[in-house]
């Protein structure tokens, strides 16, 4: 009975941990807007973004430092591989898939630095994954997707994209159209589920052990499973705005 | 937890807002300044090589001025030897010549002076000649016999010379 017990209150403490809680409403044009957690945590995450890089980059320097060093680093590597899957577009789809693949590792690996309780000390806030709420995955999903559709317009034509819809026989015509359904729905899935999935098994390792254990498990689950996540999405995003380009 | 909601939307503008944002701040500055110090490098190289070509070629003219040079002094070098060697052999035959023309006039001077010693001689023997004939007829030497005596040495010396 007690161990039933206890088993539903961990049960109980993992549904509190991954629910979207709604912080406050704004109330603007009749409507009630709810935000929620994940959306306080994505306009932190925004704000040191856009502050680190204008710290970054206020003052360039020609011999870098190591700060500058780091950006120029990500800034050259996005670059480059836009360029080889891209070819000569990869420029105009650098800042996105860039700014993408930036706010993913940034969201997937916030909630390292999330402090932590025990021992009496009940922490004022605790940061978890963004992605852990499918709206966000959605939503990154529809983008890319959004992108995928004004790439093909725009180096192709509405007569160029009708053409891509029967292509390479006509009766390929249902399965080309489902793709605009499939890989959305893919991309989020994977990054809600893998995320969700190593957040829980690190609230069940929190649960079970909770000291010692849980740093290294944290450097698969939240570290390695996180930037492994970054990277898919947006090599995956990379490889269906080059294949709407091509 | 797969309740779609505002926060989907909300999520699109954020992610549009940061994008933008990280255009304007990062992403443009820092390609500009990339690709400004690329060219940078790609010209400072090309400078260099450019340098390198042109220290080349200005090397190689300096060689061959060297060796131009180096051939020229060669040559001035021996023409010098050989006007130097001309000049010598014409001294050495003025020279020769000089002292030819001083042995010559040397010669005649002697000449001249066994001549002058030969008058004066016959003019002393005939003397003497004249004393010694007066002596011996017994009467004092006239003018006269001084005159007889040397014509007569003369004619003797004549005829012994022949």
């Amino acid at each position: 009975m007690s161990e039933a017990g206890e088993a539903l209150s961990l049960g109980e403490r993992i549904s509190e941990s991954i629910a979207i809680k709604t912080v406050f409403r704004i109330e603007a044009l009749g409507l009630s807007i709810p935000i929620s957690d994940t959306v306080i945590t994505t306009w932190a995450l925004m704000a040191l973004l856009i502050l680190g890089s204008w710290l970054l980059v206020r003052r360039l320097r020609m011999a870098p430092r190591r700060p500058q060093l780091l950006a120029e680093a990500f800034v050259g590597f996005v670059n480059k591989i836009t360029e080889e899957k891209l070819g000569r577009h990869g420029r105009s789809y650098a800042a996105f898939l860039g700014t993408l693949f930036l706010f993913l590792i940034a969201a997937n690996l916030a909630p390292m630095l999330s402090p932590v309780g025990g021992f009496g000390f009940e922490p004022p806030f605790f940061i978890r994954p963004l992605t852990r709420d499918i709206n966000v995955t959605a939503a990154l999903a529809a983008a890319v997707i959004a992108t995928v559709v004004g790439s093909t317009f725009r180096h192709k034509g509405l007569r160029g994209w009708a053409k891509g819809l029967v292509s390479p026989m006509p009766f390929m015509l249902p399965f080309n159209l489902m793709e605009y359904a499939i890989k959305p729905l893919s991309l989020a899935l994977r990054l809600f589920g893998n995320i969700l999935g190593a957040y829980i098994i690190m609230l069940l390792v929190e649960a079970v052990m909770p000291l010692g254990l849980p740093p290294i498990a944290g450097l698969y689950f939240d570290l390695f499973d996180g930037l492994v996540q970054a990277v898919v999405f947006s090599f995956l995003s990379t490889i269906y705005i080059a294949e709407a380009i091509e | 937890m797969l309740d779609f909601s505002v926060t989907f939307f909300i999520t699109i503008l954020n992610l549009a807002v940061l994008y933008l944002a990280l255009r304007k701040l990062l992403w443009r500055p820092l390609t500009a300044f990339l690709d400004a110090r690329a060219r940078k490098i790609r010209e400072d190289l090309e400078g260099a090589e450019a340098a390198r070509l042109s220290a080349e070629a200005s090397s190689d003219l300096y060689r061959s001025l060297l060796e131009g040079a180096e051939a020229e002094a060669e040559a001035q070098g021996k023409e010098a030897e050989e006007r130097a060697r001309e000049e010598a052999k014409a001294i050495v035959e003025a020279a020769r010549a000089e002292a030819e023309a001083s042995r010559a006039e040397a010669r005649k001077a002697a000449e001249r002076e066994a001549a002058k010693a030969r008058e004066a001689l016959a003019g002393e023997l005939a003397s003497l000649a004249a004393e010694a004939a007066a002596i011996l007829a017994g009467r004092e030497a006239e003018a006269a016999d001084e005159r007889s005596a040397e014509l007569l040495l003369r004619e003797l010396g004549a005829g012994r010379a022949r």
